[in-house]
């Protein structure tokens, strides 16, 4: 025998893509191991007004790069405006630009966002900032709060917490800070004293349905190795809601040359969408991702049916090679199984045993009529087509529905089961009939109660690597020299 | 349990399995090009006839549909006769036709047929509805087989045949097929036919079984099955074994009838013998199988030679 090295070797590359396909399917394009997974998408409209002076306008705009966050797809609305979206290394911006302007103006950006699959995790602080010098008697005040604070506190995070709550009372070294300053920048003041790394940001509540909004400035902290967000404004933050950073560290959100009265508003909007269909699209972006769902929606079609024949075929080979089974013709059972996905399984049992029962029938009488074999097997394919108007108009007309779609059964394969059935019948006698009949819809059933299983069509269609593990248990399946387990029933007399 | 046997036991008994059978004996040891040579039947004729293999007389074929009608200038008047396929499988589509009288042919089972079933049945098997893969065939007009006596009383109404299994020219196990009312004179197990298991260095019966249960006597005529012994057994082994060359086939089915006047004839071969045989036997035949394998020789033995070797090897005392 040759060697099995090869073998094994293919079998190990179908295993490896296999697996490699699937992991790769499920955590990078994010396609759910189960159907049906709606997945939350946002998306958000920032309006840009400003009036124009009849001077060149530019209009930036920084966009935002939360790493929680994934953006999906974004594009600008703007008449007659030069528009550039640029996002090199830490700058992200939309930029546009026109030679003149005058009156009200309106500009948009769009996006849309979906949580990130598995978000990086956060880079620490560069730098801590110098002590700001501040002049008295705010810094004294500043150094007494902080004096406080550590008091009453044993580690960083119940520090800051104290911090927190300082602000919140009042004290008189805080009232004094809160005259000149903001609560967001009072408490980033006490930080830099403290010699925390913070971050001022800007974020977006992302509420459905809401208009009019503006970017709530919060301030981030690095405390315990990971920032720490905090809310120090007077609106309160709804915690259920999630917060889109918009901006780290920059100045400023919009920077209009050129016009006047500049204000920015944002509009957010969700809608939740299948978590299949989502990461499809995301992969299809890709140059390198390699899915279905690039066709047209009739071939993909085609497809999600085609692509449940694999296993099928393996409902075949398991069950006649390990078990023993017989059935009439090889793959009959398979093309059987089809047509009961579309014809549910009762209707389709019951349609397939009544179609043969009377196709043998007819067919016992026109072996009488000595035809040659061609003839005759078209002759049963006529016959099986009016038996199939015949169930279908009597059906239809007692009202049961249910049995109109008996017209899904392939003609042609059940005229060649029924010759095959009869041949059977006169060669072997009944018995036979009934062993391979049964043993064919045995394995039909078998094979679609897998194929219409919801979890194998998902898995079939949305992972092609499950078609490489299935063609790698076919062969080895294929090398499989032990008994069938119906050859012990068969060998009893010998063991 | 539950009606199975254990899978260790079978496998300790040497018992082969249908995947083994398909993967280590037909895959490794027969050239699929050399099929023909044995699933067309008038192919295997000529090529036993070359070799000088006594086979059963041809009488004539019907090749084309407008010939059909010739087959009646073919068939004998007084003599029985059968019409089978050329590229027929598993005993499919043969016709036996053992007298005709006033009411027509008279079948094997003593029902009658008449001309226009006989033109129908050629057309059939011109039309391939008995090949393998309903390629289209020839129909082989064959003189019938007038039985040897000593099986009378053995067999109900069919031909009693001999199937030997050669593995690479040395025949390592044998089985009698007798044709039951059961089984409606057809030789196939599975129909209930009864399988006598014959001792492959004597001939002599060594066990019998039908629906694969252990009888002793024969379902429809009493007789002790246990009492068969094949006269002459080195002539069938010697027949056998020359089938090998013949077909080129290392792991092949022979079939023998034994002619009342000619003696062993070979009725066809078959290039995936069945495994019911172990059954009649009450014995696995890989260990005969595996004992040819691990055989070393520089310069292939002739047919006596290969008889020798297995005379000598095999032998199970009774």
């Amino acid at each position: 025998m040759t060697s099995r090295l090869p073998f094994l070797f293919l079998i190990f590359v179908l295993l490896l893509v296999g697996i490699s396909n699937i992991y790769y399917r499920h955590v990078h394009n994010g396609v759910p191991l189960t159907p049906g997974q709606r997945i939350d998408i946002w998306q958000v409209e920032a309006e840009v007004t400003f009036t124009g002076v009849g001077k060149p306008v530019t209009v930036s705009l920084n966009l935002p790069r939360d790493r929680q966050f994934e953006l999906i797809e974004e594009f600008t609305a703007s008449p007659a405006y030069g528009v550039t979206i640029s996002r090199d290394g830490g700058d992200s911006k939309a930029v546009w630009s026109k030679r003149e302007v005058r009156g009200s103006q309106t500009l948009y950006y769009k996006a849309s966002f979906k949580n990130a699959l598995d978000p990086p995790s956060d880079e620490g602080p560069t730098e801590i900032s110098e002590i700001p010098f501040q002049a008295e008697p705010y810094e004294s005040s500043a150094k007494s709060l902080l004096a406080q604070a550590r008091n009453k506190s044993g580690s960083q995070s119940t520090f800051i917490d104290q911090v927190v709550q300082l602000i919140n009372s009042d004290d008189q070294n805080m009232a004094m800070l809160l005259s000149r300053y903001s609560r967001t920048n009072a408490f980033a003041l006490l930080m830099e004293y403290a010699q925390f790394p913070i971050k001022r940001v800007r974020g977006l509540q992302l509420e459905d349905e809401r208009r009019n909004q503006s970017l709530i400035p919060l301030i981030k902290v690095w405390v315990d190795n990971e920032w720490r967000l905090l809310n120090l404004g007077n609106v309160a933050l709804d915690e259920e809601v999630p917060l889109l950073i918009w901006v780290e560290d920059e100045p400023s959100v919009l920077d209009v040359t050129g016009g006047e009265d500049s204000s920015l508003r944002f509009a957010i909007s969700k809608f939740s969408t299948s978590a299949v269909r989502e990461a499809n699209n995301v992969a299809r972006d890709k140059s390198w991702g390699f899915g279905l769902y690039s066709l047209p929606i009739a071939e993909q079609n085609l497809f999600r049916s085609i692509l449940l024949l694999p296993l099928g075929a393996l409902v075949v080979v398991f069950l006649r090679i390990m078990i023993g089974i017989r059935c009439s013709g090889t793959f009959m059972p398979v093309l059987i199984a089809t047509s009961f996905i579309q014809t549910e399984l009762l209707n389709g049992l019951l349609g397939f045993t009544l179609v043969v029962a009377v196709g043998l029938m007819i067919r016992s009488y026109l072996s009488h009529l000595n035809l040659l074999m061609v003839s005759r097997i078209s002759a049963v394919v006529i016959v099986v087509i009016g038996i199939i108007i015949a169930f279908t108009i009597f059906a239809f007309r007692m009202g049961l529905t249910e049995a109109l779609t008996i017209t899904f059964f392939p003609m042609v394969i059940m005229a060649w089961t029924i010759e095959r059935m009869s041949i059977l019948w006169e060669e072997e006698g009944a018995h036979e009939v009934l062993v391979q009949g049964g043993g064919s819809l045995f394995i039909a059933l078998i094979a679609y109660l897998l194929m219409d299983n919801y979890l194998m069509r998902h898995w079939a269609f949305n992972f092609l690597g499950v078609h490489a593990l299935i063609m790698a248990a076919v062969l080895m399946m294929g090398q499989y020299t032990g008994y069938r387990l119906l050859e012990l029933r068969r060998f009893k007399a010998l063991g | 349990m539950f009606g199975l046997a254990k899978s260790s036991t079978l496998r300790a008994r040497g018992v082969m399995g249908m995947n083994q059978r398909n993967i280590s004996y037909i895959a490794r040891y027969n050239d699929r090009s050399l099929y023909p040579n044995v699933d067309n039947k008038l192919r295997t004729k000529e090529l036993a006839l070359e070799e000088g293999i006594a086979v059963p007389d041809l009488l004539g074929t019907v090749s084309y549909q407008h010939d059909v009608e010739e087959v009646f200038d073919m068939l004998p008047k007084d003599q029985g006769f059968c019409i089978k396929p050329s590229k027929g499988s598993g005993g499919k589509g043969i016709l036996v036709i053992t007298s005709r009288d006033e009411n027509g042919f008279m079948k094997a089972s003593g029902s009658y047929v008449q001309e226009q079933d006989i033109v129908r049945h050629i057309s059939n098997i011109l039309a391939g509805l008995f090949s393998l893969g309903g390629d289209a065939d020839v129909a082989m007009v064959e003189a019938l087989i007038e039985f040897d006596p000593i099986f009378a009383g053995y067999s109900h109404e069919g031909v009693p045949d001999i199937r030997l299994i050669v593995f690479k020219g040395y025949p390592v196990m044998a089985m009698l097929r007798l044709a039951t009312h059961a089984s409606d004179g057809k030789a196939n197990l599975h129909q209930g036919a009864v399988g006598v298991g014959l001792d492959i260095t004597t001939g002599n019966a060594i066990s019998a079984v039908q629906y694969s249960e252990l009888v002793t006597h024969h379902p429809d005529t009493d007789k002790v099955l246990r009492d068969i012994s094949i006269e002459n057994w080195r002539s069938l082994m010697t027949l056998a074994s020359k089938c090998y060359e013949v077909s080129g086939l290392g792991y092949l089915g022979v079939d023998l009838v034994l002619d009342k006047h000619r003696g062993p004839l070979v009725l066809e071969l078959n290039a995936r013998p069945g495994l019911a045989i172990q059954i009649a036997n009450q014995k696995g035949m890989l260990e005969n199988l595996r004992h040819i394998e691990s055989l070393k020789l520089r310069r292939a033995l002739n047919v006596e030679q290969r008889i020798d070797y297995v005379l000598e090897n095999f032998a199970v005392g009774r």
